[in-house]
């Protein structure tokens, strides 16, 4: 099993790659059609600035990790372990109700996200039929009749010809 | 003195409208709640709520968030001292004095004890921040672009400093938080920089799907593993009971009384939490931890602390409380924000075109009196509301963080749609909870990369303006005395730094060669 300052070193070396291919790629990345502006009013010169920061630190930070130089984890982290299934099928679940927000409308996506949310963390019975029916309920009353937050017409109402 | 009082009823006129005081309840009593559930904290609730108070009047919206900022850190006590688990992060030396004094069957004492001492330390916050904000604002009047690129800059370096044993890792989040404020159209010549052809990154990477990202969908994630993890251990062994008198937690005026008979402490800690509070990026943890330490050496039964000692209890809870108030300081007075909470608040002053810094002082002082006013009843409100709630307080830490956690996933849904009504800012969320996720199970500091975003554009802006000035030439810096000032006090740190990591290796060398500490 992988360990978590290989994960680490990984994390942060990934993003020290990115940030040196920016770099490298800047002027395709960045617009800079204005050619003969002094360097520190170049559309490139902050972000080049922020980029190396990321390079250097992060591949500080991987180094680091390998050499097995001790760091902390926040409290909430420290005190319990992560469980990536679960977590990464919450995100799964996540991406598909932003998706079907624009099929099954803000209210039927919010209630089919909610109950295999709670299902996937092991929340089982009445419960999670109650919990499922309320939470839509009341984010749909705070927001779309309270804050008159607008979602677009769902495909499944014009289905069942319900759009005005 | 008297302008002091003028602009206090000045503010008081300002907050006496439905809507404002309407906001300052609710947000009290939304941050009250959210402190006393373990594991949420207000960064996640200011997340959630920070698109919808874009739609409302700048000091409605502010109180809003000041509610939720000030209530979570009063209630982060109550689980710590009824369960032994801190509501919040900052109510972690709550427990140690806390939870047992409620183990020996005085928990109503523990929490009035609590609430008094966060009372003292907000409302002394609060006079800091009445008094320093506007003087610090007449001195930065006269800052230039010079001057305020040598502060922010400062103020990055306090953060990185304040990571000690993370710094690296510190820099490498602000860096990202840095890259991120570039996106978008934007630099000296306007042209998009990293859209990638993406007309949704135009408009750049906006704060709040970031921080709904990073604050509420990671923390779900972590809140909902810590709560099976939990139910796992509770199960394996036997949990224990909450005695009869912890349950029944209420008012005790002889608590509210003992913490004026450590008038020290109080002063003490109140200048710990204000003292670092007004220093960017260092934190409430940091206060309340030399405040622990320093009533401990001072009291007279130091080995009392940790067993129940009421003074160790009025020392953290003073000194966190007493930094609300003075991290407005920079905010309102420089418009830097010190840490992410405030860094977040600086949204909604942004959306109604308002610039925290010297000049809202001369333009909008009905808005700085309004903030001031609306502090000091946020925290005698929380306190009234708290004493007489606290026989229920226990019930707020027995809230299913499993239906928590997904409800909390379903507003940062809707929290970032409502922003522009466009689920571009839901993906950028999306992908954000993932990489907050990840940083932080890894041990990555995640709120220097807010920071970043938020201070970055002051920074290039500044920045390019200053090498305007000079046609290019760093010595620009070290030409005016406040810049001087400044970047000497910065290459003392770094002196510090690295004179510090040289002995720590050195010294690590002699007695222990396999034990190793980061730079």
């Amino acid at each position: 099993m992988i360990s978590i300052r290989t994960c680490r070193a990984i994390f942060a070396a990934t993003f020290s790659l990115i940030a040196i291919v920016f770099i490298w790629n800047g002027d395709r990345l960045v617009d800079s059609r204005m050619t003969g502006l002094p360097v520190y009013k170049s559309p490139l010169f902050f972000p080049t600035i922020a980029l190396s920061v990321i390079a250097i630190c992060g591949l500080l930070v991987a180094v680091q990790a390998l050499r097995n130089v001790k760091f902390g984890l926040d409290m909430d982290c420290d005190e319990s372990k992560p469980r990536l299934g679960l977590a990464f099928g919450l995100l799964g679940a996540f991406g598909l109700y932003v998706l079907s927000i624009d099929w099954l409308g803000y209210y039927l996506s919010t209630q089919l996200f909610v109950l295999a949310a709670l299902a996937l963390v092991g929340v089982r019975g009445l419960k999670l039929v109650i919990v499922a029916l309320l939470i839509p309920l009341c984010l749909y009353g705070l927001f779309v009749w309270g804050m008159d937050v607008w979602f677009p017409e769902p495909w499944i109402s014009t289905v069942f010809g319900q759009h005005d | 003195m008297e302008l002091l009082l003028a602009n206090l009823s000045s503010g008081f006129g300002e907050i006496m409208h439905l809507s404002v005081i309407l906001c300052l309840l609710s947000g009290s009593i939304l941050g009250v709640v959210i402190g006393a559930v373990p594991g949420l904290g207000p960064a996640v609730a200011i997340a959630v709520l920070l698109p919808a108070t874009f739609s409302m009047e700048p000091l409605a919206g502010l109180s809003l968030l000041l509610g939720i900022y000030c209530g979570a850190w009063y209630s982060g006590s109550i689980p710590a001292i009824l369960i032994n688990t801190p509501g919040t992060p900052v109510a972690v030396l709550t427990t140690y004095d806390g939870y047992p004094m409620a183990r020996q069957g005085l928990a109503k004492r523990a929490l009035s004890i609590a609430f008094t001492s966060s009372l003292v330390g907000g409302m002394v916050s609060v006079m800091v921040l009445v008094v320093s904000a506007g003087m610090l604002a007449n001195v930065a009047k006269n800052f230039g672009a010079v001057e305020f690129t040598a502060v922010t800059l400062l103020g990055l370096a306090l953060v990185v400093i304040a990571h000690r044993g993370q710094m690296l890792a510190t820099g490498m989040m602000l860096g990202i938080g840095l890259f991120f404020s570039t996106v978008g159209l934007g630099g000296a010549t306007g042209m998009p920089r990293y859209t990638f052809g993406s007309s949704a990154l135009l408009n750049g990477i906006q704060l709040v799907p970031v921080v709904l990202g990073i604050f509420a969908i990671a923390q779900a994630l972590i809140l909902i593993e810590s709560a099976l993890m939990a139910r796992r251990d509770a199960e394996a062994t036997n949990r224990e009971e909450i005695p009869d008198s912890q349950a029944s937690a209420g008012v005790d005026w002889d608590g509210v009384k003992e913490v004026f008979r450590h008038p020290r402490t109080l002063l003490r800690s109140s200048a710990f939490g204000v003292g670092i509070g007004v220093l960017p990026g260092v934190g409430e943890f940091l206060a309340q931890f030399l405040s622990y330490i320093a009533a401990k050496r001072a009291s007279r039964h130091p080995e009392t602390f940790g067993k129940g000692n009421p003074e160790g209890l009025i020392a953290s809870e003073t000194a966190n409380n007493a930094v609300t108030g003075a991290a407005l300081v920079p905010l309102l007075a420089l418009g830097i924000p010190g840490e992410a909470l405030t860094a977040m608040m600086i949204g909604v002053f942004q959306v109604h075109n308002i610039f925290p810094g010297p000049r809202l002082f001369e333009q909008s002082p009905d808005l700085i009196n309004g903030i001031y006013a609306s502090m000091l009843v946020i925290n005698a409100f929380i306190f009234v509301f708290l004493l007489s709630l606290s026989r229920w307080a226990g019930v707020m830490t027995r809230i299913n963080p499993l239906v928590l956690g997904v409800t909390i996933l379903s507003l940062a849904f809707v929290g970032a749609y409502s922003l522009n009504l466009s689920m571009s800012d839901v993906w950028i969320a999306l992908a954000c909870g993932l990489f907050g996720y990840s940083a932080r199970r890894l041990g990555l500091p995640v709120v220097p990369l807010i920071l970043g975003m938020v201070l970055g554009p002051i920074i290039e802006n500044r920045l390019r303006q200053s090498l305007s000035i000079s046609d290019g030439s760093l010595l620009i810096f070290l030409e005016r005395p406040i810049s001087l000032a400044v970047f000497s006090i910065l290459a003392l740190i770094l002196v510090w730094i690295i004179g510090s990591a040289l002995i720590g290796k050195l010294s690590r060398k002699k007695p222990q060669p396999e034990s190793k500490v980061s730079a």
